[in-house]
């Protein structure tokens, strides 16, 4: 449950955004206070709405074993109707759990997605080639690479990145921009492993030889 | 052609893990089969290789040294089946303590909770029955010129609490290896007798390792892996 100062707080940004769009209509808003009230009301029936993300990109655990039945008889364990049935499912990129609609940002639900790309301003530091054709961005940083390259080894890439996909994405640098879901640290490392030369070589741990 | 050209060594944990996900995720066969055949040994799926291997679990992986749980959650979620069991009762070494952490890359999914703590019961129940074969075996021990007596200089009654508590010690101590380790019996036994009960505890050992798979409900045993 959100507190009273959440609620308040998402009603403020809620007042705020129909004020935008009131006057962006020119149209300017009557009675301003019992609206705010209706939408404190709206809110406060919004945040006790709990929903469930469920990330639609991972691949699910290839694994047809269960824990026996047994373990969850007794007195220390609740009934297994109390479980959540959750699918199992792969950790390739963050998840995270939202319990209110009011835990969203903006960008989360799905507005304002031109505030999200103005966000982006960090250039990676080693994989941003100026030559480069195609943008991608994960979490707040932007790479700038080959799309030949990178996905030379990897089908699922060579889909993401296809001639189809390229042509309908946006291009606010002058190159087409995909967001991935993966984290900067994790693509940076795939990169790291593509795009240089040499990389067995590289004194990337200490760990004994396999 | 292969395109990931094989590497040296094993890497550290973060980048081990990053690649391994991005492999899984977008089909970099090549460099996923890399990473996951550099975990084998650490890993083993065969008792002879667990008998042999230097490096065990996440000691494979340079420094920083990973939390078992941050493991298990890179193996479960990136389905590296293997290594799985193994990665269970690493973590489950630690106790509900270690098991139920809730720092950062620590969490465990409550299935994968679940599991843990059932197998942890499971291999726990083997061991009062693991300490007492041994107590057993060295009833029945006779040592046969009286060296224990002779060359260690205590009484059979001081060797069997001795020895009982350097088997409860690997076991439950602060340095517990879980029951997997053998626990050192060099100082109060002769040789013989350091023998015999080396290979009581080790077909209770072994039995404890077939169990691994099906006590975690990974797999019914190591073969399926």
């Amino acid at each position: 449950m959100i507190g009273q100062e959440s609620r308040v707080a998402h009603a403020t940004w809620l007042r705020q955004r129909e004020r935008n769009q009131s006057e962006a209509k020119g149209t300017g808003t009557c009675g301003g206070e019992v609206a705010g009230d209706a939408v404190v009301a709206e809110v406060a029936a919004e945040v006790d709405t709990r929903i469930t993300f469920v990330p639609q990109d991972l691949p699910p655990l290839e694994t047809d074993h269960s824990i026996p039945s047994s373990i969850f008889q007794g007195d220390l364990w609740p009934s297994s109707a109390c479980f959540v049935n959750i699918e199992a499912t792969a950790i390739s990129s963050p998840t995270f759990s939202v319990s209110t609609v009011s835990d969203l940002t903006p960008t989360e639900l799905g507005e304002e997605t031109e505030h999200s790309v103005k966000r982006v301003t960090n250039r990676h530091d080693t994989f941003y080639f100026d030559d480069g054709n195609v943008e991608i961005v994960c979490e707040d940083t932007v790479f700038r690479v080959h799309s030949t390259i990178i996905s030379f080894s990897s089908p699922k890439l060579r889909d993401v990145l296809s001639p189809t996909t390229l042509r309908s994405a946006p291009m606010p640098e002058g190159c087409p921009r995909i967001v991935l879901a993966d984290t900067a640290d994790d693509f940076a490392a795939m990169l790291r492993v593509i795009c240089t030369p040499g990389y067995s070589h590289l004194p990337i741990g200490v760990g004994p030889a396999s | 052609m292969t395109r990931f050209p094989p590497r040296r060594r094993v890497p550290e944990f973060t980048l081990f893990a990053s690649l391994l996900r991005m492999a899984t995720k977008y089909g970099f066969s090549d460099l996923r089969e890399q990473l996951v055949e550099d975990l084998k040994g650490a890993y083993p799926t065969k008792w002879e290789d667990f008998e042999t291997t230097s490096v065990l679990g996440e000691d494979v992986f340079g420094l920083p040294k990973p939390h078992p749980n941050t493991v298990l959650n890179l193996f479960v979620g990136q389905n590296v089946r293997f290594a799985i069991p193994f990665a269970y009762y690493r973590a489950s070494i630690g106790g509900f303590s270690a098991l139920m952490s809730d720092k950062p890359g620590m969490v465990l999914p409550r299935d994968t909770l679940a599991r843990a703590i059932y197998g942890m019961g499971v291999t726990q129940r083997m061991m009062p029955t693991t300490a007492y074969a041994i107590g057993y075996t060295m009833n029945l021990i006779v040592c046969p010129d009286k060296a224990c007596m002779l060359n260690v200089g205590i009484s059979p009654k001081q060797q069997r609490t001795e020895v009982l508590r350097r088997l409860s010690d690997v076991m439950f101590g602060e340095r517990q290896g879980g029951l997997l380790s053998a626990p050192s019996l060099g100082g109060i036994t002769c040789g013989k007798c350091r023998e015999s009960l080396k290979s009581s505890h080790s077909a209770h050992r072994r039995a404890c390792w077939g169990v691994l798979p099906s006590a975690f409900a990974v797999a019914k045993s190591w073969d399926e892996l």
